[in-house]
């Protein structure tokens, strides 16, 4: 079959990004576009912010295994950075964990408080290193 | 955001694929959060685009386009359950073993393709010819123009007319039906 089609595909591309747009409607007429389309919009949001949850959690996840592998390879190297916070009381080091990952804390790390003051150095450490990465303040060393 | 991800997701329909819209809303997101499939990642640049609504429109405008294949890689199914927690332990990470529409294409499959894209363009000829303020608007689009702002500019209809115009296309088109590539998945 002869079709022109990667002129048919940019009408398509061009077609569903017209009808996706919802530049100046009302939330009211975008939530009635969508509930026009069969979908129960309340669910969906619903669904959608838990899997936003999930994911953020999942990020702050990988992030932090990525951290703990950098730290890790500092501590083989000994870095000072690591074990900065063995002095550090467990108030120190909980509070400082707040501050560096923000109300989410307390639920990528459900019983954070239930852990010992040593784990949750380590956690610590792990979020500093993030923290500094973050900042462009990290390792230095690779 | 779930909208255009509805919107989206129709291309696909009209090619005789299947992708869930919220399978795109959640690749974005993780896009963002810099877990996508395959490690794909968007850095949010908060000046260029303040807009976080925006920004995960872009992305998925972007890795649903076809001129850039090499972001077309996600899942075509949730991988999440109805309550909204992850299917998979793993969640996004079990995206590479999921087969997506950028999975490469059977000479059937193409074939199929071909003949819902034509398909297709006949069903728009045939609503541009039977009416013509909607044949205005798809003229619009066939030169690439999707703002309605800019539908708008060139049509010389009022806003509130081209989003009306814009809804009874969408209607429209929800009666064509493709031919499927694949039998179901599930």
């Amino acid at each position: 079959m002869d079709i022109n089609r990667k002129k048919y595909l940019e009408i398509l591309d061009t077609l569903t990004d017209a009808l996706g747009r919802s530049d100046e409607q009302s939330t009211e007429e975008v939530l009635a576009d969508i509930r026009d389309e069969g979908i129960d919009v309340d669910a969906a949001l619903v669904r959608l912010k838990k899997v936003r949850l999930n994911i953020a959690m999942d990020a702050k996840r990988s992030a932090l295994d990525f951290a703990r592998e950098k730290r890790l390879k500092l501590a083989e190297r000994g870095h000072e950075f690591i074990g900065k916070f063995s002095d550090w009381t467990r108030e120190q080091i909980l509070a400082r964990i707040k501050e560096l990952s923000g109300p989410e804390a307390g639920l990528a790390y459900r019983d954070l408080e239930a852990m010992g003051t040593e784990e949750m150095a380590s956690i610590l450490e792990d979020l500093e290193m993030a923290h500094r990465s973050a900042m462009g303040e990290g390792d230095d060393s690779e | 955001m779930l909208k255009y991800a509805v919107s989206r997701a129709k291309m696909f329909k009209w090619l005789g694929d299947e992708v869930e819209p919220e399978a795109l809303v959640q690749e974005a997101i993780a896009r963002a959060y810099g877990i996508g499939t395959r490690g794909n990642y968007r850095n949010w640049d908060k000046e260029r685009c303040p807009d976080l609504g925006d920004f995960l429109i872009g992305i998925i405008r972007s890795m649903t386009s076809h001129k850039a294949e090499h972001e077309a890689e996600f899942p075509s199914e949730s991988l999440f359950n109805e309550d909204g927690s992850a299917k998979d332990s793993k969640i996004l990470k079990s995206c590479d073993e999921t087969a997506g529409p950028s999975k490469p294409k059977t000479p059937e499959e193409e074939i199929i393709e071909n003949e819902n894209l034509q398909a297709f363009k006949d069903e728009l000829d045939s609503l541009a010819d039977g009416d013509e303020d909607l044949g205005m608007v798809i003229l619009c689009i066939e030169d690439g123009i999707s703002e309605p702002r800019n539908i708008a500019d060139a049509t010389g209809f009022g806003k509130d007319k081209v989003n009306y115009l814009l809804k009874r296309l969408r209607r429209k088109l929800d009666k064509y039906n493709p031919k499927r590539k694949r039998q179901s998945s599930k």
